[in-house]
């Protein structure tokens, strides 16, 4: 059912305009909102809407497949802790049961509940973040204030799979002579685990050399070097998409230095009614959180109007 | 115009005494396709280095050399960095950066063009060559022949004038190979682009090179026109070595006699020449060997393969037989699994359905040692691999004493192979500095240390030149002579012509076709050596270049 659902969102939304279309630092403005506006907000359920919105936000952009791998592991995790929490901590004023002598709080309880939300919620955000802004996009973000820092870890980038594909060559072809790094004593293993690290060594750095060489015959180091920008970024449209995240986030922000949006659990649970200033900040949580989709909507519906 | 002129070079490099380069001089016109073969160690690379400022190495030069009129060192650096641009071997070894579009943003941005202005030229490069499919993938996803025809199109960014390419097609597969020459060719026609390629593989360049230059030992020993330099390197010998290196079509034009026209370069140009002999004598009388009892040495029955549960099959029900002392070609196209095959083989990977049978016993049952140990050995694809000491006598003595051979026994078992492979001058150095070819021979005679009765090899005449692979042909055979068993995976449809006793075509998972060279190749309509397609219509039998030629002299002209 999911699968459907999604797959009718993409027939509507072109993947690469939207929200995966936008700048990379539009992008990363809106991940650390989210994820700053998360850990400080602690009243369970601005956290229950935020990661509802983050579900909705992963469907759209079709990571729900790592989600759920993810979500396995998290719910387990999360029911572990709040099982501990709850019987082992003692803390707290307010009194469900009596077992077996124990006092069970509702404090921890909620607390240990109120934990497993916010990581939900900062797991669904990380999922999301990694489907869209992946190391290249991140990386040429940085690359405007720390240029030679991007540029090394760019070439290193390069260098990872193809270092590991000799190394995966070496340690076939001298597995056949019974060096192995899985088989044998200990000793043996690092024996040849260092000799296949010393050819990989010598050949990466022959082939190196050509590869400076490379660089040299194409100019590197002669003179100014410009930057190539691969993502536009157009004043107009992402200037208003940054400037409404940023003010969103600090009426967020106000709205929690004002006392608003955190919930007292310790030393006892307090649980004050929702004013209006509340439903408020719910509200801009909500619009912030749901900013991809709102972008994919908007797209969405514009292709929709202009058949 | 003149774009280059190389005046009376002499090169020696840093910390030799040998001279790399001896009184070189040639000219080359602006828009022309000069193409330079020889012998690996002739000295190619180094002089299209000393073509390329920031590639020179370092070592002491004489004489001169003009680009446009002006002297190579006067000229400054930028404009030499884009005007000259330089393809090199390996395709890895050129790529810098991680994604395609930011390589070929790459020379750009170092010359600091504005952003639009770098935009733009990469939409022109990348409709060019096609490569809107794989635009924005990571290099690591993309074949050998993507990522040199990436390399190809960084350089081109650049607008360069001479374009100059070191062997860029000896890492690829034929298919790969032809198609960059075919992209060289149109590049050449569209743009007027000077290129200057060194090449081993003449047979796909001869139609479109406009020069040719034979270098020996450090000088150019012919130069001329490509239809009339097998005439001038017949002048300075009569049996050169090097004119094996040139199209299957030139061969057997200078082979017949020494016609004093215009050679013939294409196979259909081939196809026209053979015209004029006649039909009558179609295959020439053989001493039949006889065939051999069916005792394989090894065998697959009914092999399944893949890499895990969740990969495709690689080998589907593969049923081999591999006779004692035959050499046993494997073939077909890139991709499509032969390594795998030769690893099934060699016992390195285990099938998940059916058995290999090595003299009559399951592989499974023997261990790893009994295997490598006076029984298989494999070479790999890049014979790099192999090498784990510091040099080459240390990794020999290393590789007996694995064996179990004794200080006596080893150094005797080292000197008969060096004898046997004539590499006494290569044992102190490090693997990894020695040629393409030498490397070879190195990694074959540490395999050989480990006397096995089956040699296994992998794309072994990859990126080595004609003498070096007349050098493994006779290698091979005298092996073969001692008993040996030699299995070879290939693409060198030439090379296995000459060598196999039985050919197989390996596609879809499966071996097919297996027969004789003569039959397998006589059968096939466009998987066949070029010999076979130029004389297929008189003498569909012939396979290899001196089969057409005897059949030619027997015949006689067709005097209509």
């Amino acid at each position: 059912m999911i699968q459907t659902s999604s797959n009718r969102i993409r027939r509507l939304i072109i993947i690469d305009t939207g929200f995966r279309g936008l700048h990379p630092l539009v992008q990363l403005i809106y991940y650390t909102c989210m994820a700053i506006l998360i850990m400080l907000y602690n009243h369970p359920y601005f956290l229950i809407i935020c990661c509802f919105v983050l579900i909705i936000v992963n469907i759209m952009l079709d990571s729900w497949v790592k989600l759920l791998k993810w979500m396995k592991s998290i719910l387990f995790l999360g029911g572990g802790i709040i099982l501990l929490n709850t019987f082992l901590v003692t803390k707290g004023e307010t009194v469900l049961w009596i077992i077996g002598g124990r006092a069970i709080m509702l404090e921890p309880l909620l607390f240990s509940f109120i934990t497993m939300l916010m990581l939900m919620a900062i797991l669904l955000l990380f999922v999301a973040f990694n489907n869209t802004l992946n190391g290249q996009k991140f990386l040429y973000i940085f690359s405007s204030f720390f240029q030679r820092t991007a540029f090394f870890t760019m070439l290193a980038m390069r260098f990872v799979p193809l270092l590991k594909m000799r190394l995966h060559e070496i340690s076939d072809v001298q597995r056949v002579k019974g060096l192995s790094i899985s088989h044998g004593s200990i000793k043996e293993r690092a024996q040849s685990g260092m000799l296949f690290l010393q050819v990989l060594l010598t050949w990466s750095l022959t082939d190196a050399i050509d590869t400076a060489d490379a660089m040299k015959a194409r100019g590197y180091g002669t003179g100014e070097i410009s930057k190539y920008k691969p993502y536009r970024f157009i004043w107009k449209h992402e200037g208003i998409i940054i400037g409404t995240i940023v003010s969103l986030f600090g009426i967020c922000i106000v709205g929690l230095l004002l006392g608003y949006g955190r919930l007292e659990i310790y030393p006892k649970y307090n649980m004050p009614p929702l004013t209006l200033v509340d439903a408020l900040l719910l509200f801009c949580i909500t619009i912030i959180s749901a900013f991809p989709l709102i972008i994919e909507g908007r797209e969405a519906l514009k292709w929709h109007y202009l058949k | 115009m003149e774009i280059f002129k190389v005046e009376n070079v002499n090169f020696t490099f840093a910390e030799s005494s040998k001279r790399a380069l001896n009184a070189v001089s040639f000219t080359i016109q602006q828009g022309s396709f000069a193409v330079l073969f020889g012998a690996s160690g002739s000295g190619k690379t180094t002089l299209l280095q000393l073509l390329k400022r920031e590639l020179t190495p370092n070592g002491k030069r004489d004489g001169e050399i003009f680009y446009k009129g002006e002297l190579l060192e006067d000229i400054d650096a930028k404009t030499l960095v884009s005007e000259i641009g330089f393809v090199m071997q390996k395709p890895d070894d050129q790529i810098v950066m991680d994604t395609v579009w930011h390589e070929l943003a790459f020379g750009l941005e170092n010359m600091g063009l504005s952003n639009a202005q770098i935009r733009k030229k990469i939409a022109e490069m990348t409709s060019y060559f096609g490569m809107g499919d794989w635009f924005h993938k990571k290099i690591s996803e993309l074949s050998g022949g993507q990522k040199q025809l990436l390399n190809l199109a960084s350089i081109l960014i650049m607008q360069p004038k001479v374009l100059i390419l070191d062997e860029p097609t000896s890492q690829l597969d034929p298919i790969a190979a032809t198609e960059f020459m075919q992209t060289l060719h149109r590049l050449h026609e569209d743009t007027g682009v000077t290129i200057i390629l060194v090449e081993h593989r003449l047979e796909d360049v001869f139609q479109f090179a406009s020069d040719i230059m034979l270098i020996e030992n450090g000088s150019i020993i012919a130069q001329g026109s490509p239809r009339i330099i097998g005439q001038i390197v017949k002048k300075i010998n009569e049996h050169h070595i090097m004119l094996e290196a040139l199209p299957t079509a030139t061969r057997i034009y200078y082979g017949l006699s020494t016609f004093t026209n215009e050679s013939p370069i294409t196979i259909r140009e081939g196809m026209e020449f053979i015209g004029n002999y006649k039909n009558e004598i179609q295959e020439l009388p053989r001493n039949i060997i006889e065939q051999k009892i069916d005792k394989p040495i090894l065998a697959m029955k009914d092999c399944w393969f893949r890499y895990g549960r969740d990969f495709p099959d690689i080998v589907k029900g593969v049923s081999l037989k591999i006779q004692k002392g035959e050499i046993f070609c494997i073939l077909g196209g890139n991709g499509a699994g032969k390594t795998t095959l030769l690893k099934l083989l060699a016992g390195q990977c285990k099938p998940y359905k059916g058995y290999v049978l090595l003299h009559d016993k399951k592989m499974k049952k023997y261990s790893m040692e009994q295997l490598y140990k006076k029984n298989i050995a494999l070479l790999p694809q890049n014979p790099k691999t192999l090498f784990l000491q510091s040099t080459i006598r240390e990794d020999y003595e290393v590789t007996a004493k694995l064996i179990g051979f004794d200080k006596m026994e080893a150094s005797l078992q080292i000197e008969r192979v060096m004898k046997m492979l004539h590499i006494e001058s290569l044992m102190d150095m490090h693997p990894h500095s020695v040629s393409g070819g030498e490397l070879q021979k190195i990694a074959i005679g540490k395999l050989l240390l480990l006397q096995p009765k089956i040699l296994l090899l992998d794309e072994p005449t990859k990126g080595i030149d004609v003498f070096a692979k007349k050098q493994l042909q006779q290698l091979l055979q005298q092996l073969r002579a001692q008993g040996m068993t030699i299995i070879i995976v290939t693409h060198d449809m030439d090379f296995a012509a000459e060598i196999a006793d039985c050919c197989g075509l390996y596609f879809d998972g499966e071996v097919l076709a297996i027969d004789v060279p003569k039959s397998f190749f006589a059968q096939n309509n466009y998987y066949t050596t070029a010999a076979n397609k130029i004389a297929r219509q008189l003498y569909p039998n012939a396979v290899t270049c001196e089969d057409v030629i005897e059949l030619c002299i027997a015949n006689g002209l067709d005097k209509k």
